[in-house]
């Protein structure tokens, strides 16, 4: 009896604890999230701001502006390279992430033992660290007068003259993206192998499958969720990354989150700005929804 | 589960790979670490021991101010999140399934987007409210504790979830047998189990709102510049030497922070203890930070240089071991309940 009555009042009172942060999401963040799209409409004041009228899609066409036959030459499509270059970027970085992951991902689920727990903590530990200075951090180790070159220089394997040059180069910022995303992928693709029922693996070699055989046809497929979530998760902020272009890439190497601060924090150009992260938000939106096909929701389960 | 591999040679490949790995990983944050001690303005070679970076960094009255920014809005944030995020768990538990998938997805919205995204949205809304409202100089510190909660409340709340989904339920409904209110219920079972996932939450909440960047740079304001946002500010034409010793106390506070919350998550009978005391002596550096040390940033208190902290330190240590010792002499049982005894 005491158990229905509590359980009916609490029944009745618990979306009350759902209000707050209801609330705070509604107001701080899906409402704020329409700003852009109504902005990339408007037209830019001069002085600073959007004036909300001659709503077109200016900003739009500026942007796709590109004359397929020109694209290359100087100043032409300028932003249509560099949505290419970021879809580049992320795509390969994101591949790149998935293949150094997987390895470490399958040892810790599989041969780690009684480290297990520890050893994913200290692989989650530097996600949980200042992006900004684990970014820093490769400047120092790249740089012309940086570490790298130094101890080089110390063994004497170059010279003050022939310093390799690693910073401002689409390497650095390769490997700026691996390094910073990691933790991202490995977390999910451990998570789905720790589930993997380890005797399908020892009935496939029963069974005659060599490893190979028996990583495609047994392990990929049923730790497939955690691929998927992990490449949506590495992904997704991969596209807007801003910090370790700025930091790593140098002047050449411009994405779509440079461009989009710049227009922002520096030309003040707010509705070319918010045109520009309409596109790389409906990119987003394409890609999971996309994403989300392919995987026939699994994604979600892994979640 | 270990597999039996007839090739050992897989093996030490694997722990060869997974070795590289984390040297990887590790890697620069020890560089920055090593390098903070270096006697030289460049990070080529190791020139000789010394602390003077520290020093320098401490009186940098650029990394004074972004401190002092970061220490106050890091607090406001971890509280705020953990109160939103705590309530969204528990609520989402008992509500129907449809209600909850429309809040997941709203959650891990704030978590996956990019934050250049939400930062920009953010900045946009905030202008928009500020003409509307007719405040001049809308972005500030509150601007930068709102926007960032919607990510941490988020990750609060994903956290607390976990370990409710953990829970036995019985406790609930033996509570509620035993003639407590939900009210009781609420406070005497509930929040206490949670405890070390609350913290553990708070203690992210914490970290991120102390570390981020590209969120804050939108929505502050020219007077509210966080730390980060300094950093920024040195390390965006190369390598400075005064920001290794703050990377390095930043990442100090925040590995050990992180890796004690992770501990407690993932062990569940780790006590909530250290995590606890880590938490009080946080919150004694940020009011070291916003208080006395801000008057020796600008004048002299008592409390200066490294034995001005130490000693707030350690009294603010003995402070909390003094009173932590009186509540328990003083605090008192609660009343027990008589159940009718069964004619």
């Amino acid at each position: 009896m005491a158990v229905a009555t509590a359980g009916k009042a609490r029944r009745s009172k618990t979306w009350l604890l759902l209000v707050p942060a209801g609330v705070w999401y509604l107001v701080f963040f899906l409402i704020p999230m329409l700003f852009p799209l109504i902005f990339s409409f408007a037209e830019s004041d001069p002085t600073g701001g959007v004036l909300l009228q001659n709503f077109s899609i200016s900003n739009y066409t500026r942007f796709w502006d590109c004359n397929p036959l020109l694209y290359g030459e100087l100043g032409e499509c300028i932003y249509v390279k560099v949505f290419v270059q970021t879809l580049t970027f992320a795509i390969i970085g994101t591949i790149g992430c998935l293949v150094i992951a997987y390895p470490l991902a399958y040892f810790l689920a599989t041969r780690a033992g009684k480290w297990r727990t520890t050893l994913l903590v200290l692989i989650i530990i530097p996600f949980w660290t200042s992006f900004l200075i684990r970014t820093y951090a490769w400047q120092v180790l790249l740089a012309d007068q940086g570490i790298i070159n130094g101890f080089l220089i110390s063994l004497g394997l170059i010279t003050d003259n022939t310093r390799i040059r690693m910073l401002d180069t689409p390497f650095a910022v390769y490997l700026g993206i691996i390094y910073n995303y990691l933790p991202l992928m490995v977390f999910p693709l451990y998570v789905s192998l720790e589930r993997l029922d380890k005797s399908l693996l020892e009935a496939s070699k029963d069974l005659g499958a060599n490893r190979v055989s028996t990583f495609r046809q047994v392990t990929l497929p049923l730790t497939a969720p955690g691929l998927f979530t992990g490449v949506l998760l590495t992904f997704i902020p991969l596209t807007g990354e801003y910090i370790i272009p700025s930091l790593l890439g140098g002047s050449k190497t411009l994405l779509m989150g440079n461009l989009v601060a710049n227009q922002f924090l520096q030309a003040r150009d707010w509705s070319f700005g918010s045109a520009s992260a309409i596109v790389l938000i409906a990119t987003l939106v394409l890609f999971v929804l996309l994403w989300f096909r392919a995987s026939g929701g699994e994604a979600v389960d892994a979640i | 589960m270990r597999i039996n591999s007839s090739d050992a040679a897989v093996n030490w490949g694997f722990k060869l790979y997974s070795v590289l790995g984390y040297v990887f990983l590790y890697l620069p944050i020890l560089v920055v670490v090593i390098f903070s001690f270096n006697d030289s303005r460049y990070v080529e070679a190791w020139a000789g021991f010394t602390l003077d970076w520290y020093g320098k960094a401490w009186t940098d009255p650029n990394i004074q101010a972004g401190l002092r920014n970061s220490l106050i809005v890091a607090p406001f944030v971890m509280l705020i999140s953990v109160v939103l995020g705590t309530l969204l768990a528990i609520g989402l538990k008992k509500t129907p399934g449809a209600v909850v998938a429309l809040f997941l997805a709203v959650m891990y919205m704030t978590i996956v987007s990019p934050e250049i995204v939400t930062g920009l949205a953010s900045l946009l809304f905030f202008v928009q409210a500020g003409k509307a409202l007719a405040i001049r100089n809308i972005l500030g510190i509150p601007t930068i504790v709102v926007t960032q909660v919607v990510y941490t409340a988020s990750i609060v709340a994903l956290i607390v979830r976990a370990r409710l989904s953990g829970m036995d339920e019985s406790l609930d409904e033996a509570s509620a047998d035993l003639g407590a209110t939900p009210w009781t219920t609420f406070w005497s079972v509930t929040i206490p189990l949670l405890m070390p996932a609350v913290i553990s939450g708070g203690l992210l909440a914490f970290t991120f709102a102390f570390d981020d960047f590209v969120i804050t740079q939108f929505v502050s304001g020219p007077a509210s510049s966080t730390l980060p946002i300094r950093i920024w500010g040195m390390v965006r034409f190369g390598v400075s030497p005064i920001v290794n010793p703050v990377a390095t106390v930043i990442l100090a506070f925040t590995l050990t922070s992180v890796f004690l919350a992770q501990y407690i998550l993932t062990n569940e009978n780790a006590s909530a203890r250290p995590l606890l005391v880590w938490v009080l002596f946080i919150v004694g550096v940020v009011l070291y930070g916003i208080g006395p040390a801000a008057g020796f940033w600008g004048g002299l208190t008592g409390f200066t240089g490294v034995i001005g902290v130490l000693t707030f330190l350690i009294a603010w240590m003995g402070a909390l071991i003094g009173i932590y010792y009186l509540a328990r002499r003083v605090r008192r049982p609660p009343p027990s309940r008589q159940l009718t005894p069964a004619t």
